[in-house]
């Protein structure tokens, strides 16, 4: 299919969705569901707002960036310990399984039992729940590296650097980069929840306050602002590891 | 004195019964060719002559410094150019850091152009001649061929002959290799037949 073929067919899902919204909107309460004209106008008031900017999406956006940053940091970094000191990951497993089959509202609740309800609690959920993808990523990543190559150049006595340059960090990084596409997205997911659950400002808990007061044109605004920042970190991302792709075996 | 002395090497794969391995002995600029079948262990001796694989039993004796290995399954590094997998092995005293030094390499291996592809780009004889190349790039004292000749005609295989006659002319470099078709051998000092 076309590029121009799926971008085509993207618009018409989407023309059928907003049809769809617009009938039912005129089928039920606009505090029920709001039509799509009520939620663009407060779509429109919240981005013409400095301090929903401000005070609201940027200390979000800073909070996802800090938890998947000390996600990605703390969950890689663990990996490649246990890749090369390979008694390290029956020592990690329970910790992995737990964490990755644990809901993420539950370690939310932990969390704001143990810290209270403050942003550290937001970024400290997101880092949790995204270390371990991090983690099995960077461990693949190791046990990709091709052992063929790895022996040529310990026969050849091939610097360490260069062994790490040129065979251990392409085979890491092509592993990696599908979790940082997941993990990136699912940090978004993790810290409006936190933030929702957490009270401590931020997108979430406006989403929170508008459900409160039924202001549900907001509510319906706030949701296409979090699926945007999706949408974005995802199309931006892609375009990254697409570019990388180029580079690696 | 030989500077490569293997003797009763017996090699124990998992599973499988112990191998036992002709005894070797090589000097400076001397020559090798292993002749057998497929499977008769010829490879095992060249990863067990280059440090690649423990033996269970036996001597070896090994005085050669740098040891060159061109693989039978060429072991390129896939995202890098086939510039970038010779020069990857190369110590700052190799003889292709001199500036053209690889592309004059190259050239002599009829890869004129090819320098820049990828390795996934070349052709199987353009990669084993890239991997011979590689080989060569530690200036080895020893040099391990395994089937080098195996995806050559008769013009391309006369210049990698050509070529390593002019290299181990001028390093004193010793040669053990396999090579299933006579017709793509250097010229031995001896034959050991598995």
């Amino acid at each position: 299919m076309t590029p121009a073929a799926r971008i085509a067919l993207a618009a018409l899902s989407l023309c059928s969705l907003l049809a769809l919204w617009s009938f039912l909107a005129t089928r039920y309460d606009p505090v029920t569901l709001p039509s799509p004209s009520a939620t663009g106008g407060a779509l429109l008031a919240l981005l013409g707002d400095r301090g929903f900017l401000v005070g609201t999406l940027l200390p979000s956006i800073l909070r996802i960036l800090a938890g998947v940053s000390l996600a990605f940091a703390g969950g890689t970094a663990l990996g490649l310990l246990a890749g090369l000191v390979p008694v390290l990951r029956p020592i990690l497993f329970p910790v992995r399984l737990t964490l990755m089959s644990m809901p993420a509202a539950v370690l939310v609740v932990l969390l704001l039992i143990w810290t209270g309800p403050t942003s550290a609690t937001t970024v400290i959920a997101a880092s949790v729940m995204l270390a371990p993808v991090f983690y099995v990523a960077a461990l693949d990543g190791l046990a990709g590296v091709d052992p063929r190559l790895m022996e040529m150049a310990a026969v050849h006595r091939v610097p360490w650097d260069r062994r790490i340059r040129a065979i251990i960090a392409p085979a890491v990084t092509v592993a990696m980069l599908p979790a940082i596409r997941t993990g990136a997205a699912n940090g978004i997911r993790v810290t409006i929840l936190a933030e929702i659950l957490a009270g401590a400002g931020g997108l979430g808990d406006r989403i929170a306050s508008a459900r409160q007061y039924l202001q549900t044109d907001q509510l319906f605004a706030l949701i296409i602002v979090v699926v945007g920042l999706v949408v974005i970190l995802e199309a931006g991302l892609g375009y990254l590891v697409s570019r990388m792709r180029g580079r690696l075996p | 004195m030989s500077c490569l002395s293997a003797r009763g090497l017996v090699v124990a794969f998992d599973g499988g019964a112990p191998l036992r391995l002709p005894d070797v002995d090589l000097e400076a600029g001397g020559c090798i060719a292993l002749h057998g079948p497929s499977g008769s262990g010829k490879t095992t001796l060249l990863r067990v002559l280059a440090g690649l694989l423990p033996y269970r039993s036996g001597s070896l004796r090994n005085e050669f410094l740098r040891i060159g290995f061109a693989f039978q399954d060429n072991r390129l590094i896939p995202h890098l150019s086939a510039r970038q997998n010779v020069l990857f092995c190369a110590p700052r005293t190799s003889p292709f850091m001199v500036p053209g030094a690889v592309d004059a390499a190259f050239d002599a291996l009829g890869l004129a152009n090819r320098a820049d592809h990828r390795a996934t780009q070349l052709s199987g004889g353009e990669a084993q001649r890239v991997n011979l190349l590689r080989a060569l790039s530690v200036r080895p004292d020893l040099l391990l061929l395994d089937e080098i000749g195996a995806n050559t005609d008769d013009k391309t295989w006369g210049r990698i002959a050509a070529y390593l006659g002019a290299v181990r002319a001028e390093h004193q470099t010793a040669v053990v290799q396999i090579a299933h078709n006579p017709l793509r051998c250097l010229e031995p000092h001896a034959r050991i037949e598995f």
